[in-house]
Protein backbone atom coordinates (compact mmCIF):
# COMPACT_ATOMS: atom_id res chain seq x y z
CA UNK A 1 0.00 0.00 0.00
CA UNK A 2 1.59 3.19 -0.98
CA UNK A 3 1.25 5.49 1.70
CA UNK A 4 1.19 9.56 1.95
CA UNK A 5 4.45 10.95 3.79
CA UNK A 6 4.32 14.11 5.57
CA UNK A 7 6.92 17.01 6.49
CA UNK A 8 5.70 18.88 9.16
CA UNK A 9 8.61 21.63 9.90
CA UNK A 10 10.02 23.47 7.11
CA UNK A 11 11.49 27.00 8.02
CA UNK A 12 12.24 28.24 3.86
CA UNK A 13 9.82 27.76 1.06
CA UNK A 14 12.42 26.61 -0.89
CA UNK A 15 12.30 23.37 0.98
CA UNK A 16 8.27 22.95 0.05
CA UNK A 17 9.27 22.67 -3.86
CA UNK A 18 12.57 20.27 -2.71
CA UNK A 19 10.04 17.74 -0.59
CA UNK A 20 7.97 17.49 -3.80
CA UNK A 21 11.05 16.04 -5.92
CA UNK A 22 12.20 13.79 -2.84
CA UNK A 23 8.77 12.42 -2.39
CA UNK A 24 7.00 13.81 0.55
CA UNK A 25 2.74 14.77 -0.22
CA UNK A 26 2.69 17.62 1.85
CA UNK A 27 5.77 19.70 3.09
CA UNK A 28 4.59 22.26 5.51
CA UNK A 29 5.95 25.98 5.77
CA UNK A 30 3.61 28.35 5.97
CA UNK A 31 0.63 26.41 7.61
CA UNK A 32 2.66 26.24 10.78
CA UNK A 33 2.91 28.19 13.94
CA UNK A 34 6.09 27.22 15.50
CA UNK A 35 7.24 28.97 19.23
CA UNK A 36 10.24 28.45 21.18
CA UNK A 37 8.80 29.61 24.47
CA UNK A 38 11.66 30.12 27.38
CA UNK A 39 8.64 29.98 29.99
CA UNK A 40 5.07 28.75 30.29
CA UNK A 41 3.91 31.94 30.16
CA UNK A 42 5.30 32.66 26.60
CA UNK A 43 3.90 29.85 24.84
CA UNK A 44 1.37 31.51 21.84
CA UNK A 45 -1.19 29.55 19.94
CA UNK A 46 -3.13 30.31 16.74
CA UNK A 47 -6.41 28.55 15.92
CA UNK A 48 -6.56 27.79 12.26
CA UNK A 49 -2.71 26.55 12.18
CA UNK A 50 -0.45 24.05 12.92
CA UNK A 51 0.61 24.45 16.58
CA UNK A 52 4.39 23.18 17.43
CA UNK A 53 5.79 24.32 20.67
CA UNK A 54 9.66 23.29 21.22
CA UNK A 55 10.48 21.92 24.44
CA UNK A 56 13.58 21.56 26.41
CA UNK A 57 12.88 22.84 30.00
CA UNK A 58 10.64 20.73 32.61
CA UNK A 59 8.38 24.00 32.72
CA UNK A 60 7.53 24.06 29.20
CA UNK A 61 7.07 20.35 28.89
CA UNK A 62 4.73 20.82 31.37
CA UNK A 63 2.58 22.90 30.23
CA UNK A 64 2.45 22.06 26.50
CA UNK A 65 1.86 18.49 27.30
CA UNK A 66 -1.43 20.02 29.56
CA UNK A 67 -2.45 22.22 26.27
CA UNK A 68 -5.32 20.68 23.96
CA UNK A 69 -4.48 23.67 21.56
CA UNK A 70 -0.56 22.10 20.82
CA UNK A 71 -0.32 19.69 18.37
CA UNK A 72 3.21 18.96 19.04
CA UNK A 73 5.94 19.18 21.63
CA UNK A 74 8.72 19.20 19.78
CA UNK A 75 11.99 18.13 21.00
CA UNK A 76 11.50 17.67 24.67
CA UNK A 77 14.29 16.28 25.46
CA UNK A 78 17.94 16.90 24.12
CA UNK A 79 21.88 16.19 24.32
CA UNK A 80 22.20 17.56 28.15
CA UNK A 81 18.55 16.85 29.76
CA UNK A 82 16.46 14.30 29.99
CA UNK A 83 13.19 16.06 31.15
CA UNK A 84 10.37 13.84 30.03
CA UNK A 85 8.20 10.92 32.22
CA UNK A 86 5.56 8.75 32.05
CA UNK A 87 3.59 11.65 33.51
CA UNK A 88 4.26 13.44 30.57
CA UNK A 89 3.61 10.67 28.32
CA UNK A 90 0.28 10.14 29.43
CA UNK A 91 -0.65 13.32 29.47
CA UNK A 92 0.30 14.40 26.27
CA UNK A 93 -2.08 11.57 24.88
CA UNK A 94 -4.63 12.59 27.16
CA UNK A 95 -4.92 16.01 25.76
CA UNK A 96 -3.71 14.34 21.84
CA UNK A 97 -0.62 16.22 22.00
CA UNK A 98 2.24 14.10 19.37
CA UNK A 99 5.94 13.82 20.58
CA UNK A 100 8.64 15.38 17.79
CA UNK A 101 11.61 14.73 17.30
CA UNK A 102 13.88 17.02 15.01
CA UNK A 103 16.45 15.10 12.29
CA UNK A 104 17.69 19.69 12.61
CA UNK A 105 18.77 18.69 15.55
CA UNK A 106 20.92 15.41 15.10
CA UNK A 107 22.25 17.03 12.37
CA UNK A 108 23.63 19.92 14.36
CA UNK A 109 25.35 17.58 16.94
CA UNK A 110 28.50 14.85 16.74
CA UNK A 111 30.79 13.52 18.81
CA UNK A 112 29.85 12.70 22.48
CA UNK A 113 26.97 15.28 22.36
CA UNK A 114 25.12 13.24 19.64
CA UNK A 115 25.60 10.09 21.54
CA UNK A 116 24.26 11.77 24.49
CA UNK A 117 21.20 13.20 22.51
CA UNK A 118 20.59 9.49 20.73
CA UNK A 119 20.33 7.89 23.97
CA UNK A 120 18.19 10.68 25.94
CA UNK A 121 16.08 10.02 22.81
CA UNK A 122 16.25 6.24 22.29
CA UNK A 123 14.77 6.58 26.34
CA UNK A 124 12.02 9.08 25.43
CA UNK A 125 11.01 6.92 22.67
CA UNK A 126 10.97 3.71 24.82
CA UNK A 127 8.52 5.85 27.85
CA UNK A 128 6.23 6.96 24.46
CA UNK A 129 5.96 3.49 23.28
CA UNK A 130 4.81 2.21 26.94
CA UNK A 131 2.70 5.36 26.90
CA UNK A 132 1.21 4.77 23.61
CA UNK A 133 1.41 8.30 22.96
CA UNK A 134 1.37 9.26 18.98
CA UNK A 135 5.34 10.11 17.52
CA UNK A 136 6.12 12.55 14.60
CA UNK A 137 9.57 13.07 13.02
CA UNK A 138 10.26 15.87 11.00
CA UNK A 139 13.04 17.58 9.32
CA UNK A 140 12.78 20.89 10.41
CA UNK A 141 15.07 21.95 7.81
CA UNK A 142 16.29 25.65 7.52
CA UNK A 143 17.29 24.76 3.74
CA UNK A 144 16.91 22.16 1.34
CA UNK A 145 20.80 20.24 2.89
CA UNK A 146 18.48 19.90 5.84
CA UNK A 147 16.05 17.69 4.20
CA UNK A 148 15.99 14.03 3.68
CA UNK A 149 13.76 11.71 1.77
CA UNK A 150 10.58 10.15 3.43
CA UNK A 151 12.32 6.67 3.89
CA UNK A 152 15.70 7.86 5.29
CA UNK A 153 13.21 10.19 7.74
CA UNK A 154 11.82 7.13 9.15
CA UNK A 155 15.06 5.05 9.49
CA UNK A 156 16.68 7.72 11.78
CA UNK A 157 13.17 6.56 13.62
CA UNK A 158 14.35 3.60 13.47
CA UNK A 159 17.69 3.94 14.89
CA UNK A 160 16.20 5.76 17.92
CA UNK A 161 14.22 2.72 19.15
CA UNK A 162 10.39 3.30 16.87
CA UNK A 163 9.65 -0.44 14.70
CA UNK A 164 10.28 0.26 11.30
CA UNK A 165 6.40 0.02 10.65
CA UNK A 166 6.19 2.36 14.02
CA UNK A 167 8.35 4.80 11.72
CA UNK A 168 6.64 5.50 9.04
CA UNK A 169 3.62 5.92 10.96
CA UNK A 170 5.06 8.71 12.22
CA UNK A 171 5.98 10.37 9.12
CA UNK A 172 2.75 9.27 7.65
CA UNK A 173 -0.27 8.63 9.59
CA UNK A 174 0.67 10.85 12.48
CA UNK A 175 1.16 14.00 10.67
CA UNK A 176 -2.00 13.35 8.76
CA UNK A 177 -3.99 13.29 11.65
CA UNK A 178 -2.60 16.33 12.92
CA UNK A 179 -3.32 17.99 9.45
CA UNK A 180 -7.00 16.79 9.77
CA UNK A 181 -7.70 17.51 13.02
CA UNK A 182 -6.19 21.41 12.40
CA UNK A 183 -8.37 21.81 8.86
CA UNK A 184 -5.28 23.57 7.80
CA UNK B 1 37.57 -24.43 -6.60
CA UNK B 2 35.72 -24.51 -3.42
CA UNK B 3 32.50 -25.34 -3.06
CA UNK B 4 29.68 -22.22 -3.38
CA UNK B 5 27.57 -21.68 -0.20
CA UNK B 6 24.35 -23.05 -0.67
CA UNK B 7 21.66 -20.60 -1.13
CA UNK B 8 20.01 -20.42 2.44
CA UNK B 9 23.65 -19.49 4.03
CA UNK B 10 24.27 -16.98 1.68
CA UNK B 11 23.32 -13.17 2.87
CA UNK B 12 20.55 -11.85 1.11
CA UNK B 13 21.70 -8.32 -0.26
CA UNK B 14 20.38 -4.84 -1.01
CA UNK B 15 21.45 -2.47 -3.59
CA UNK B 16 20.55 1.32 -3.15
CA UNK B 17 20.59 4.10 -6.33
CA UNK B 18 21.69 7.27 -4.82
CA UNK B 19 22.19 10.64 -5.78
CA UNK B 20 23.98 13.23 -4.31
CA UNK B 21 22.58 16.57 -4.32
CA UNK B 22 25.31 19.37 -4.02
CA UNK B 23 26.03 22.33 -5.87
CA UNK B 24 29.68 21.11 -6.17
CA UNK B 25 30.76 17.79 -7.80
CA UNK B 26 32.86 15.30 -6.53
CA UNK B 27 34.60 11.99 -7.71
CA UNK B 28 33.47 8.43 -6.71
CA UNK B 29 36.83 8.46 -4.53
CA UNK B 30 35.54 11.58 -2.34
CA UNK B 31 32.43 9.72 -2.26
CA UNK B 32 33.33 6.35 -1.23
CA UNK B 33 35.48 8.29 1.28
CA UNK B 34 32.88 10.50 2.82
CA UNK B 35 30.14 7.35 2.57
CA UNK B 36 32.61 4.89 4.27
CA UNK B 37 33.54 7.02 7.24
CA UNK B 38 29.42 7.99 7.92
CA UNK B 39 28.99 4.45 7.69
CA UNK B 40 32.17 3.46 10.28
CA UNK B 41 31.33 6.83 12.41
CA UNK B 42 28.11 5.80 12.39
CA UNK B 43 27.13 2.26 13.02
CA UNK B 44 30.99 1.32 14.00
CA UNK B 45 33.61 -0.82 12.53
CA UNK B 46 31.53 -4.15 13.13
CA UNK B 47 29.02 -2.40 12.11
CA UNK B 48 29.74 -1.40 8.89
CA UNK B 49 31.73 -5.58 8.40
CA UNK B 50 28.22 -7.13 9.42
CA UNK B 51 26.54 -4.61 7.22
CA UNK B 52 28.81 -5.37 3.81
CA UNK B 53 28.52 -1.80 3.03
CA UNK B 54 30.51 -0.99 -0.13
CA UNK B 55 30.34 1.88 -2.81
CA UNK B 56 30.08 -0.19 -6.30
CA UNK B 57 29.42 2.50 -8.89
CA UNK B 58 29.57 6.21 -8.98
CA UNK B 59 28.88 8.00 -12.41
CA UNK B 60 30.89 12.00 -11.96
CA UNK B 61 28.37 13.08 -14.69
CA UNK B 62 25.09 12.51 -12.81
CA UNK B 63 26.34 12.39 -9.80
CA UNK B 64 24.46 9.43 -9.03
CA UNK B 65 25.68 5.47 -7.77
CA UNK B 66 24.69 2.05 -6.42
CA UNK B 67 26.33 1.07 -3.21
CA UNK B 68 25.70 -2.79 -1.53
CA UNK B 69 24.67 -3.70 2.00
CA UNK B 70 23.14 -6.58 3.82
CA UNK B 71 18.93 -6.56 3.85
CA UNK B 72 19.01 -6.79 7.99
CA UNK B 73 21.12 -3.53 8.39
CA UNK B 74 19.47 -1.22 5.29
CA UNK B 75 17.61 0.46 7.61
CA UNK B 76 21.50 1.11 9.52
CA UNK B 77 22.52 1.93 6.70
CA UNK B 78 19.78 4.41 5.46
CA UNK B 79 20.14 6.15 8.86
CA UNK B 80 23.78 6.93 8.83
CA UNK B 81 23.96 7.93 5.34
CA UNK B 82 20.93 10.47 6.53
CA UNK B 83 23.27 12.02 8.89
CA UNK B 84 25.79 13.36 5.69
CA UNK B 85 25.71 16.84 5.96
CA UNK B 86 28.98 17.84 3.98
CA UNK B 87 31.58 15.92 1.56
CA UNK B 88 34.57 17.54 1.36
CA UNK B 89 34.06 20.36 3.11
CA UNK B 90 31.08 21.15 0.59
CA UNK B 91 27.53 20.65 1.88
CA UNK B 92 25.50 17.74 0.50
CA UNK B 93 23.01 15.29 1.24
CA UNK B 94 22.72 11.52 0.17
CA UNK B 95 19.17 11.09 -1.50
CA UNK B 96 19.03 6.97 -1.38
CA UNK B 97 16.15 6.89 -4.68
CA UNK B 98 15.33 3.24 -4.72
CA UNK B 99 16.39 -0.14 -3.19
CA UNK B 100 16.72 -3.35 -5.26
CA UNK B 101 17.12 -6.93 -4.43
CA UNK B 102 19.51 -7.64 -7.63
CA UNK B 103 22.46 -5.64 -9.08
CA UNK B 104 20.71 -5.99 -12.73
CA UNK B 105 17.66 -4.27 -11.50
CA UNK B 106 19.49 -1.52 -9.74
CA UNK B 107 21.41 -0.88 -13.29
CA UNK B 108 18.18 -0.53 -14.97
CA UNK B 109 17.03 2.93 -15.58
CA UNK B 110 13.64 3.60 -13.92
CA UNK B 111 11.95 6.91 -14.35
CA UNK B 112 13.42 9.40 -13.03
CA UNK B 113 11.92 10.71 -9.57
CA UNK B 114 14.30 13.98 -8.83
Amino acid sequence: MKRDYHDMLTFSKECVAFGKKLGYHKVLFSEINYCEPRKANDIKTKRDKINIVKGGSKEVNQAVVRNRGIDVLLNPVNAKNRLFDTAMARMAKEHGVAIGVSLDLMLGTNGSRRISLMRNLNFMIQICKKMKTDVVIVSGARDIYGMRAPLDLASVGVLIGLDVPQARWAISRVPEAIIKKAKV
Amino acid sequence: MMKPYPAVMREKRRYCKFKIVSDASFSRQQVAHALRNAVVQHIGATGAASAGFLVMEFDEESQKGILRCTNKELERVRSSLAMVTEIDSQRALVHITDVTGTIKKAKKEKKEVM
